[in-house]
């Protein structure tokens, strides 16, 4: 029974292997995956990198392998469509020597200035301890600590300097040596060894002593820094002077590779405004700030050029070159809130009042708090319009902004005209409606008015922009006239021009819907907005006076 | 005496400059080597119906555009690239957008948001961008009459490059270079 078990764990376990889905084939997959760089990847292998293309280049490698080709023909296919980037190791030619050479050569190096270094400190070593165990020297140990035989008091100790004291500590130990070795706690072999040990240890630090007095009767400044380089700069005075050479050198060095690192540094290396964009950029590599390629960045320039020739233009008078400037803003940045707003008071000047209101509303569209735009809003409406109310509005939300005193203080002035203008019966002086004669016998054409309803004329003139809606059916809208801060009555006409849906033709019957919407945003009324129905829907296109009254608000 | 400080000046200047020329590099660019080489065969289906097979373009000059939905600068690029075709489009010259990793229906919605009216093929496996050695996106290659890539652009391309870029295949003119724009990365 227990055989039976075991039997069939060995036979599970032997067909579990290959199960795991590790083919033969996996396995080359991986190999040669594991070899090629992802091209859309921070040093990541293709076998590593979970993205698209290192998915798609596995696929491609098994593919290959399955029409029987060799490692080496994969790898050769990817090189020819990538070249030699493809790698991860660098293949062993040319250039590609210095990668792979270049640390083994820099370790070899270090090691032999290292080993050349020591040897010569080891040289030196010696020499530095001249007669360690010095006969005259040790006499002059045995005779002193034998002549003073107190010890030294602690405040004088302290005092000493190093060397005097090192020289007093050994002193001391030696004459408690001596006392242990009288009182039986020591063996006369251990106390041989010891003092020996210690006298030449005295009798060096004797003749460090000396040494150190002989420099000082010499005349040098210079403080005990220890003793080797003391020694060594005593014996071998050509490298005392070459020393600060070589310090001003290694100094310079150390300097100009921090400066280079810190501009490089800063210069190159950038947060990376996306996961697409490089870290390593700018000036170097030829992208612009933040990723942005020249050719963007010199369009910045040349934006800011236009703007910058269209105001001088304005400034001088000269219209027709400033509307060419800013509509060459426009053509880079469609939505230039500056240069819309600009443009717009270039038409108004020049008399096309709409298309003026329309430029201004669609800077204030982008940009709604945009002083300049609210301005140039306030005077099209004011002078081109004679929409004092709405001028009226532009400009208290123009005094909402920050504002230099005196544009504020002109503004005020404005604002307060254009309420006294509002106020003297400006209903009396409303224009007629100017009636949209050229398409007057049209057939291809439906014209009619909106009016306001009776309930809604008593609020007083209403705001916004008036879309006139022509459905077929149920479904979106056909064609789509726009008309900006209307009077009302206004006339309106729809024609093929303002069919929206591409390849849509404006005939048959429509259905009319008119919408006054405040925002003057095209799209699904929003509270507030009114609307109306034509009379008789559905209207045949070629119709003429057709009547849409305002009458809901929504 | 001096030997040693000319022998110290050489390594740092030359370690200096090493590190300097590390710098200049953009480690995520790929030369491309298939400049002036033969342009790899494909044939794809087509987004609309049909499939276009590169080798029946033989004799013309292939303005070939690989592009996906999600990638800002192809939309940058877009309408040039359609007005370059309206130019093109009777002067022996065709556009080809090939779309690469990407949704159908996001990439229809591309077209018609752009208005392209030149051809598209889709390459779902992502084969033919690596036939292409594709790393950045839009990358756009152009083919000469014989079957020659002439000129490579990695990123989005303006009217300028692209007049003087046909100009030039249509001559038979291999550029010496690969040219760049703004680009994405593919995923």
């Amino acid at each position: 029974m227990l055989a039976l078990v075991l039997a069939a764990l060995v036979t599970s376990a032997l067909a579990g292997s290959p199960a795991e889905g590790q083919t033969p084939l996996d396995d080359r997959v991986r190999e040669i995956a594991a070899a090629l760089r992802c091209p859309v990847c921070q040093n990541l292998s293709v076998a590593d990198s979970p993205s698209e293309m290192a998915q798609q280049m596995r696929a491609v490698i098994r593919e290959r392998l399955e029409a029987g080709e060799s490692r080496q023909e994969v790898e050769a296919y990817f090189l020819s469509k990538y070249g030699d980037w493809i790698l991860l190791a660098p293949r062993r030619h040319g250039f590609n020597l210095v990668l792979w050479l270049g640390p083994f050569a820099a370790a070899a190096a270090g090691l032999l200035v290292a080993a050349y270094l020591v040897r010569r400190w080891a040289r030196r070593r010696p020499a530095a301890r001249p007669g360690a165990t010095d006969p005259t020297l040790l006499e002059r140990v045995r005779s002193e600590t034998a002549a003073d035989a107190a010890p030294v008091p602690a405040e004088v100790f302290a005092a000493l300097p190093p060397l005097e004291r090192e020289r007093a500590r050994l002193y001391e130990a030696l004459r408690e040596l001596a006392f242990d070795h009288r009182a039986g706690k020591l063996s006369g072999e251990d106390y041989e060894a010891m003092r020996a040990d210690y006298e030449a240890r005295a009798a060096q630090a004797l003749g460090d002593l000396d040494a150190g007095r002989a420099r000082d009767r010499a005349g040098a400044r210079r403080r005990s820094r220890g003793e080797e380089r003391a020694a060594d700069s005593e014996s071998s005075p050509a490298s005392a002077r070459r020393r600060p050479l070589r310090t001003a050198l290694a100094g310079g060095f150390l300097l100009a590779f921090g400066v280079a690192l810190g501009v490089f540094l800063v210069q190159a290396i950038r947060p990376r405004a996306s996961s697409m964009d490089s870290m390593t950029g700018d000036f170097l590599t030829g992208t612009g700030p933040g990723g942005v390629s020249p050719t963007l960045s010199m369009q910045g320039n040349a934006l800011e050029r236009d703007l910058e020739e269209g105001r001088a233009a304005l400034d001088r008078g000269d219209l027709r070159m400033a509307a060419d400037h800013f509509k060459g803003v426009l053509a880079i940045e469609p939505d230039h809130p500056a240069a819309l707003s600009s443009l717009a008071l270039i038409l108004a000047r020049g008399g096309h009042t709409d298309a003026a209101v329309e430029a201004v509303e669609r800077a204030l569209a982008r940009a709604p708090d945009d002083s300049f735009a609210l301005w140039v809003n306030g005077l099209v409406l004011y002078e081109a319009k004679r929409d004092y109310a709405g001028a009226i509005r532009a400009w208290e939300a123009l005094l909402e902004q920050p504002l230099a005193p005196d544009d504020s203080r002109t503004v005020t002035q404005m604002l307060a005209g254009a309420r006294q203008r509002l106020d003297s019966g400006a209903a009396a002086a409303a224009p007629s409606v100017p009636v949209p004669a050229r398409n007057a016998g049209d057939s291809r054409y439906i014209i009619g008015a909106v009016l306001l309803g009776d309930s809604l004329r008593a609020a007083g003139p209403p705001a916004g922009t008036l879309f006139v809606i022509a459905r077929r059916g149920g479904g979106p809208p056909l064609a789509v006239k726009r008309i900006v801060s209307p009077q009302f009555p206004v006339e309106f006409s729809l024609g093929p021009e303002d069919v929206m849906v591409q390849g849509g033709e404006f005939r048959g019957e429509v259905t009319l819907l008119a919408r006054l919407k405040r925002d003057g945003r095209a799209g699904p009324a929003s509270p507030g907005d009114l609307e109306g129905v034509a009379e008789r829907n559905p209207i045949p296109v070629g119709t003429t006076g057709v009547r849409i009254t305002l009458e809901t608000v929504r | 005496m001096w030997r040693r400080v000319v022998l110290f000046v050489l390594v740092a200047v030359s370690l200096l400059s090493l590190l300097g020329y590390g710098f200049t590099r953009d480690a995520k660019e790929i030369p491309s080597p298939l400049i002036a080489r033969p342009a790899p065969p494909f044939a794809l289906p087509r987004l609309d119906a049909g499939t276009i097979a590169l080798e029946s373009l033989r004799g013309k000059v292939v303005f070939l555009n690989f592009w996906a939905s999600w990638c800002a600068p192809c939309r940058a690029e877009a309408p040039a690239l359609e007005a370059a075709w309206l130019r093109y489009r009777d002067r022996d010259v065709v556009f080809v957008g090939v779309d690469i990793q990407d949704k159908e229906e996001d990439a229809r919605a591309f077209l018609r948001d752009f208005r392209i009216t030149y051809p598209n093929v889709r390459d779902v496996s992502g084969k033919v961008a690596i036939d292409y050695g594709v790393w950045g996106i839009p990358e756009t290659f152009i083919i000469d009459r014989d079957g020659r890539i002439t000129y490579k652009h990695v990123g989005a391309l303006g009217r300028a490059t692209i007049t003087a870029k046909i100009e030039e295949a249509l001559r038979g003119v291999v550029s010496a270079s690969e040219g760049r724009g703004e680009y994405g990365a593919t995923r």
